[in-house]
């Protein structure tokens, strides 16, 4: 072959592996757009957006700043609704986007799709790259669609201009780092086992804090509030060094300390004038960087994906050396003599729904990760732990009871096993009644210690903890079978658990803390309940529909 | 045992998977042959009550199985053409948790389900996570969790797909085996599957039953309607565009072609009519449909 023709041949082999990570891109972005999840975050994100940025009079304001003692927020310019949105939008969508995008290298490894992948000419790490430009490019048409609010939000409360430069450009700087380092960790997840799947879900919450928040405060120098200390940094995802400095240039006092979160306030809070942005070359060259942070990632997520990829190919693990077959019971299958009916060693089946809930009782505990024996310890932890010290083992056991079960609503979906499992003659005509029954009876026998020492605390814990349980498991089980998946109920339920375990918080769900709300709980309670009977009104429907 | 009467399926897009389709059945194995797309899957999954019908009824042993579900599903195995398996599971935890489903316990179900294992020969790999499994392998956990619980309906669907070819002529003699006593039925492409177990042989086209005979009969339908004729290879465009070619295969004298003709003698010059297989006679019965 001449010289020529390889170089042919080679930049053929480029253009094809472009040609198939486009094609990636576009098939999984349509798909994803397809998806009714994506409806669901555009409405939050768009719900989020009118809530955080509040009628400038309204007795609620969601970014402000301390300067010498008082509290100011921002005049609504373009630029400062523009740094507000893009703000929200880079950190609103990381937490809620990984759960969108993470797990599609997982179900091509369970479904046997990365082997005809891998078959083809597409290498192992284009196939990575395709899938990161995909969840990429889908976060940022959803980022990008939080611009709409903000000039909508511009039109009805601002002042001054329509500078859409000042309204955009925020965005523009933060949005794409921001949805690359989501796109790459949720990839990173998805590769990594034990990572991959329902601890991976809780986790990326507190992995979301450090990265998006703890680490750029801290390397930057913002996290002990002395301006002395503040330095610039390349490592700034979400881009909240970026917006302390917008503010740090808006006043001309040092800034105490910002508050991002959306605060009901006595009256309306005192709005000043923002610095409108400047884009020069340092700014610009800070978030390439930041972007540039997205290697890191990516790369381990490539390594990794080499490193397990292959597992299935090689042979099958005994899962217990204990356990392993006899050699000798290997003799071939021999049909049954005679050319009469097989004969089967007779027996009577009575299948119950009491049956049908235990066996699925049983399988959630079976199909558990790891995460069952420190979730089961913490349990059994909450009976010896003295004094208010109480509070660490429950709060652990909330925690990993919810990948352990939230998932089980879903799992025929999931697994593709809904055939078989629902021709089964134990399992009652509600399906959802069936899940909740088992859902509920895993969750109260494996909460059993921790219900007892809540009892003991006294009977307002016993009651909070009994309707906190209740509430765990039919939102489990009610949001599990209304998503056909986990993420939505694992998603929110972290979130919800980090906000529940902090001093006297008001969404103390099971009577965590201290002091404990009844009327909270049973609200709670009543949301899980409802879950349920919104899962039970779609089962009927998709029945009724055939 | 089992009437089909009037099965209406009409999905929400419009597709219409089954339409009128009446049918009954009694103990013993009858085989359901159609081309992709025409509605097998969908009847099968409305006999084993997870997909419900737009109209028609389903009665097993006189009761309307549609209405009350149970009183098909406490005798029936199926396996659906495509099952999944809870990867993390070995092959003994997943059978113990069909059986479960089934009503069987304690010392019953251990007994159950190690009789299965043996039976589909996976004795070597019970204790193995199912993640690790082949696909034949993976079959056989389908095919030993249909047969859990000694049913009275056996509804397979392509049961052999991804078996070695020992284990397929093994599960084959079992489901024929099967047939006494019970009622199967088994839907596959591989005709000879069905020749080789099938006392009746259902042909289903478009959502309608074609035709529902024996093998017998449905060979002697074909009978002076297949024949063989060998043509110049450049001819072979124009010989399939007349006739539905039903094997090909080219010699140093030409290419012998074998062909069915409802209307019996062909114009192919130098045909002679040959014995009919029952693959001959299944792509007659569809040509005769088609026309």
């Amino acid at each position: 072959m001449s010289a020529l023709a390889v170089t042919a041949a080679s930049a053929g082999a480029r253009g094809q592996t472009w040609r198939a990570m486009i094609a990636q891109v576009g098939a999984e972005t349509r798909s994803r757009l397809r998806s009714p999840s994506t409806i669901l975050t555009v409405l939050a994100l768009f719900a989020a957006s009118f809530a955080y940025v509040p009628p400038p009079d309204a007795k609620r304001a969601s970014i402000m700043w301390e300067v010498a003692g008082r509290t100011y927020s921002g005049t609504y310019t373009a630029g400062f609704i523009g740094a507000v949105v893009a703000l929200l939008t880079s950190m609103l969508l990381p937490l809620v986007g990984f759960y969108l995008v993470t797990g599609s290298v997982r179900r091509d490894l369970e479904r046997r799709v990365w082997p005809i992948i891998a078959a083809t000419r597409t290498s192992a790490t284009s196939y990575l790259l395709g899938k990161w430009l995909a969840s990429f490019a889908y976060l940022l048409v959803l980022a990008a669609l939080a611009l709409l609010p903000a000039i909508y939000l511009f039109l009805r409360y601002g002042t001054g201009p329509l500078a859409l430069g000042q309204l955009l450009m925020p965005w523009l700087l933060l949005a794409p780092a921001a949805m690359a380092f989501t796109a790459a960790f949720a990839l990173l997840f998805d590769v990594t086992p034990g990572l991959r799947g329902r601890g991976g879900y809780v986790l990326w919450f507190f992995v979301f804090s450090f990265l998006f928040m703890m680490i750029p405060a801290g390397v930057s120098g913002r996290l002990d509030q002395d301006p002395k200390n503040d330095r610039s940094t390349t490592y700034d995802p979400a881009g909240l060094v970026f917006f302390h400095d917008l503010i740090a240039r808006s006043v001309t006092e040092p800034v105490h300390s910002i508050s991002l979160g959306l605060i009901i306030l006595d009256e309306p809070v005192p709005r000043v004038p923002f610095a409108p942005l400047r884009v020069d070359g340092e700014l610009l060259l800070r978030r390439a960087a930041t972007f540039g942070w997205t290697a890191l990632p990516l790369l381990a997520a490539i390594c990794m994906f080499r490193l397990t990829a292959g597992r299935g190919a090689r042979a099958p693990r005994q899962r217990s050396w204990w356990r392993r077959a006899p050699a000798a019971a290997t003799a071939d299958w021999q049909a049954p003599a005679g050319a009469s009916a097989v004969a089967f060693r007779p027996h009577h089946g009575a299948p119950s729904f009491a049956r049908s809930v235990l066996a699925e009782g049983m399988l959630l505990w079976q199909s558990a990760s790891w995460i069952k024996w420190p979730m089961l310890a913490a349990s059994a932890a909450s009976l010896v732990v003295p004094g208010s010290g109480v509070t660490a083992p429950i709060a652990i056991f909330l925690l990993l009871l919810a990948p352990v079960i939230g998932e089980a609503a879903a799992r025929e979906e999931l697994a593709g096993t809904g055939a078989t499992v629902f021709a089964q003659p134990g399992l009652p005509r509600s399906r959802v009644a069936w899940k909740v029954a088992a859902v509920l009876g895993f969750v109260l026998l494996a909460a059993a210690p921790v219900l007892l020492r809540s009892l003991l605390r006294d009977g307002g814990h016993g009651l909070a903890m009994l309707l906190g349980l209740l509430f765990t498991a039919t939102a489990a089980a009610g949001l599990g079978w209304l998503t056909g998946g986990g993420k939505l109920f694992l998603g929110a339920y972290t979130a919800l658990w980090y906000v529940a375990i902090q001093r006297d918080s008001p969404l103390d769900f099971a009577g965590i803390g201290e002091r404990a709300s009844l009327l909270t709980c049973a609200a709670f309670a009543a949301v899980g309940v409802v879950s349920v009977i919104l899962a039970a009104a779609v089962e009927k429907a998709r029945e009724a529909r055939g | 045992m089992l009437e089909i009467t009037g099965l209406t399926k009409r999905y929400g897009n419009g597709t219409v998977a089954l339409s009128d389709f009446t049918l009954s059945l009694g103990e013993g194995v009858l085989g359901l042959l159609g081309p992709n797309g025409a509605g097998k899957t969908t009847l099968m999954s409305i006999v084993a009550t997870v997909l419900r019908p737009t109209t028609g009824t389903v009665r097993w042993r006189g009761v309307d199985a549609l209405g009350d579900p149970l009183a098909i599903r406490r005798e029936l195995g199926y396996l659906p053409q495509d099952f999944g398996v809870y990867d993390k599971l070995t092959a003994v935890e997943l059978l113990r948790y069909f059986g479960r489903l089934k009503g069987l316990a304690g010392k019953e179900l251990k007994v159950a389900v190690d009789e299965m294992i043996d039976l589909v020969n996976l004795r070597p790999a019970a204790n193995r996570r199912l993640g690790g499994f082949s696909g034949g392998m993976r079959q056989r956990v389908g095919i030993a969790q249909a047969l859990l619980g000694d049913p009275k309906l056996l509804i397979v669907d392509e049961p052999t797909v991804g078996l070695d070819p020992e284990e397929r002529v093994r599960f084959r003699n079992l489901l024929s085996e099967l047939g006494h006593g019970r009622t199967v039925i088994l839907s596959t492409h591989i005709v000879s599957d069905v020749e080789a177990i099938a006392e009746r042989i259902a042909v289903i086209r478009q959502g309608r039953l074609v035709r529902c005979a024996t093998p017998e009969e449905l060979l002697a339908h074909a009978v002076g309607r297949v024949w063989r004729a060998v043509v110049p290879a450049e001819r072979l465009g124009e010989v399939q565009r007349a006739v539905a070619v039903s094997n090909l295969t080219r010699r140093a004298d030409g290419v012998h072609v074998r062909f069915v003709a409802p209307a019996g003698e062909p114009a192919v010059a130098g045909a002679a009519a040959v014995e009919p297989t029952l693959e001959d006679a299944y792509l007659l019965t569809n040509v005769e449909a088609a026309a």
